[in-house]
């Protein structure tokens, strides 16, 4: 039974480590896009002003 | 000029967290009932109903991976059905809209297919003593992954990012010739994969707590599905935006260098 309950774990944490690594994934090059796309507005602001 | 902003600055919408949340709580009912609710011994034998004994009352952990196997499978297929839609509507219309869905929709669905094949190898290593086989199913499956893969792979590395994307779309549209392969094999051969007993022409072959524990899953993981697809979709418009602002730089002529009043 510490067999099965073995693989059932290791399943389990397989498909949340997976969800939960492609959710920061997502995350992380939200920021990078967000923080790029900021510093390019950042200069043509103070021009356009 | 004014400065491209066509990508607004946007948190991760209301609507998402909800839904996220909704998942989340999901999950842990659908766990609950997977380990409280639905009979552990195995009784996943076609024809047994519930309140009759099982032939094997030996606990089956093992088959609680069952639970999340299948509805990743079928959240997989949706995935790739929403590839087929986007690439079909990507090259009748060029708009980019249908292109950015398909693109997301892959993602996710090699994510899941992935995600399908490891809980498979998982169960099917206690079950049959090997982690793989070449059985059709399996490697149906395996091909599928392959493609959306390769289909992804297409994307980040074409010089023409329109091009490569028209191509993709085509990439994605064949590809889904094997989504009917997998779940059909089942069905048209003798595979090592056990047969399918949800959507089968005789009704679903499962006793009513396991069947309703696995389409409740099943809407949780459509869920899953629908939040992940609001997120990755908002990045790729994100991303949009940002190579629209620096070809936008790159188009602007150079400052004029500064030229001292002569004397």
């Amino acid at each position: 039974m510490r067999h099965q309950l073995a693989y059932l774990g290791v399943a389990y944490t397989v498909i949340w480590a997976g969800i939960a690594g492609y959710l920061v994934r997502l995350s992380l090059r939200q920021r990078a896009v967000e923080r790029r796309l900021d510093e390019l507005r950042g200069p043509d602001r103070s021009t356009d002003e | 000029m004014s400065p491209p902003t066509t990508a607004r600055r946007t948190g991760t919408g209301t609507g998402t967290m909800v839904l996220i949340a909704l998942v989340a709580v999901g999950m842990v009912v659908g766990i609950a009932a997977i380990f409280f609710w639905v009979p552990t011994a195995n009784c996943l034998v076609p024809g047994v109903a519930d309140g009759q004994p099982c032939f094997d009352a030996r606990p089956d952990y093992i088959q609680h991976i069952f639970y999340m196997h299948v509805p990743i499978a079928y959240v997989a297929y949706l995935a790739f059905g929403v590839v087929l839609v986007g690439s079909l509507a990507y090259l009748k219309t060029g708009r980019r809209r249908w292109d950015l869905l398909a693109h997301a929709s892959a993602e996710i669905g090699v994510l899941f297919t992935g995600l399908c094949l490891l809980t498979g190898m998982l169960w099917g290593r206690p079950r049959w003593g090997t982690f793989w086989t070449w059985d059709e199913t399996l490697t149906l499956t395996f091909v599928l992954f392959l493609i959306y893969v390769g289909y992804l792979l297409f994307r980040g590395l074409a010089a023409d990012p329109t091009r490569g994307a028209r191509i993709a779309a085509v990439i994605g549209i064949f590809g889904f010739v094997d989504v009917p392969l997998v779940h059909f094999s089942m069905v048209w051969w003798r595979t090592l994969h056990p047969a399918e007993v949800v959507i089968n022409p005789a009704g679903p072959q499962l006793p009513a707590s396991e069947l309703i524990t696995m389409l409740f899953l099943l809407v949780v993981y459509t869920g899953l599905y629908v939040a992940l697809m609001l997120l990755r979709t908002r990045l790729g418009r994100a991303e949009e935006a940002l190579a629209e602002a620096e070809a936008a730089l790159e188009e602007r002529p150079p400052p004029r260098a500064h030229v001292a009043a002569t004397p």
